[in-house]
């Protein structure tokens, strides 16, 4: 007989090759058990059913949505793990999500009021519909009749519209996480509209709907959410946290095309209508002035009277240049008797005409101002200024009489 | 990438804009013609658009966000 002997560790060695290798990947359902929420921040806690029991670990920064309890079923996805020195294996848990009705609904109120509370819900942070998409935004499954739901309505309301399509998993422990991605990735596409949804389905099957992630995503996410999620009946944490929520994925498309094609094309119609009529109108009103003022009567009336203006026109033109002429003839006279008057008033007049004038005291003396002898008098003449001392003062006719007689005799 | 075409909706808001102005009695008619011709050029154009246009669908990855077409700003 041949005994092959190994080693404790050997053993173990091979035990853990052999369970690690098998199962790499492991979705499994359980009860909680022994829930112990170390210090440190890891989970231990044991999932079991009727038949066995297996023992978990969530190490601290995995994530976990709601509270764990004992006696809840909850789903965990992880790897398994050997522990030599302990001598047993865990299932090493990446993530772990409600299974039991019960808890899901328990979970999904605990959220609900969680985000509530945080202002999730809140009308002032819902946008509105943009008035006219032209990119709409779509995550959902590409096998689902969501999306032909979708594709067909927006197709039929408004081709126009760009459907921007990102596939997303709606279902399942990853879904959450994509969904979320989903948003982001359209968002920075630069959407309009974005569409978020899916078929109906259970509770367990809408759950990632229903995570903290995705109510994260569609509330940080600034372009307006279109949720539409299972059937009329369902509501899930997606629906309230969403800018607009829409009973099945069809009513989502109609939301996003408020208006259709035909509106543009009656609203286009109308367009040219009323356009054509503002234009004739003014067309109209502006020929009316110009044909009532361009009448023949009024042509007619119009030359006759600007004729009669010229000439009026002209006869002003005549009389006046006629009266300034006088004007100017009346003044040409006026001058010729003022410069006359001028030289005979000017006082050295007199001694152009061959008068002498006499200046005594800075003062020309007229012919009625007495002179006395001794006085001293200038003479002026047209020829020259005398110095002069008065002699003798005597009367003129007496004088031309006496001497005139004298002169002549002596010569 | 070809020269931008104008998107509807914008198209649409220069028809309101035209249509307010034909209305103005204010406005002088030489510059009302032309601007009928400029929004009646805009209707025609958008109803050939309109009649014509296939629904167009972009995909894009998990991985990347690249597509076929370029991302609209």
């Amino acid at each position: 007989m041949n005994e092959h002997v190994l080693t404790v560790s050997l053993l173990t060695q091979a035990i853990s090759q052999v369970l690690e290798a098998e199962f790499p990947l492991v979705y499994v359902l359980g009860e909680i058990s022994n829930y112990k929420h170390h210090q440190s921040g890891h989970r231990y806690f044991t999932l079991k059913d009727e038949g066995a029991q297996i023992r978990c670990v969530l190490w601290r920064g995995r994530p976990v949505h709601f509270e764990l309890r004992d006696g809840m079923q909850v789903k965990v996805r992880g790897r398994l793990s050997v522990y030599p020195l302990q001598g047993n294996y865990q299932i090493d848990c990446w993530s772990i999500v409600p299974a039991g009705v019960g808890d899901l609904y328990l979970a999904f109120e605990q959220l609900k009021q969680e985000l509530a509370a945080a202002g999730y819900f809140d009308p002032e942070h819902k946008r509105p519909i943009p008035h006219l998409p032209q990119v709409i935004g779509v995550a959902t499954s590409p096998s689902g009749a969501a999306f032909r739901d979708i594709v067909t309505t927006l197709e039929r309301r408004n081709p126009a519209a760009v459907i921007v399509f990102r596939p997303t998993l709606v279902q399942g422990p990853e879904a959450a996480d994509d969904i979320a991605q989903a948003i982001a990735a359209l968002e920075s596409y630069g959407c309009d509209v974005i569409i978020v949804g899916r078929g109906g389905g259970s509770i367990e099957d809408l759950w990632a709907f229903n995570t903290r992630t995705v109510a994260d995503a569609i509330f940080r996410c600034r372009i307006p959410i279109v949720s539409a999620v299972g059937h009329e009946t369902d509501v899930t944490i997606a629906d309230f946290v969403a800018d607009v929520r829409a009973a099945t994925p069809t009513a989502a498309a109609e939301l996003c095309t408020p208006i259709r094609r035909e509106d543009i094309l009656y609203w286009l119609d109308e367009w040219s209508d009323r356009a054509l009529v503002a234009l004739s109108s003014r067309l109209e009103r502006a020929e009316m002035l110009v044909r009532d003022f361009l009448s023949p009567a009024t042509v007619r009336l119009l030359a006759l009277h600007h004729e009669q203006m010229e000439l009026r026109l002209e006869r002003s033109i005549e009389r006046a240049r006629a009266a300034i002429e006088r004007i100017v003839d009346a003044c040409a006279q006026h001058q010729q008797r003022l410069e006359m008057a001028m030289s005979l008033l000017h006082p050295l007049g007199p001694l152009g005409r061959g008068f002498a004038l006499i200046e005594r005291d800075g003062r020309l003396l007229r012919g009625t101002e007495y002179l006395n002898p001794e006085d001293h008098i200038w003479i002026h003449r047209q020829l020259d200024s005398v110095s002069a001392c008065v002699q003798l003062v005597t009367d003129p006719v007496y004088h031309f009489a006496t001497h005139h007689g004298k002169k002549d005799t002596q010569n | 990438m070809a020269k931008k075409t104008p998107r509807i909706d914008e198209q649409l808001r220069r028809l309101e804009q035209i249509q307010q102005q034909l209305e103005d009695a204010s406005h002088p008619i030489e510059e009302l013609l032309v601007l009928y011709e400029e929004g009646m050029a805009i209707a025609r154009r958008l109803r050939k658009q309109l009649a014509s246009i296939r629904q167009r669908i972009i995909t894009i990855g998990e991985q990347t966000d690249e597509s076929h077409d370029q991302a609209l700003q």
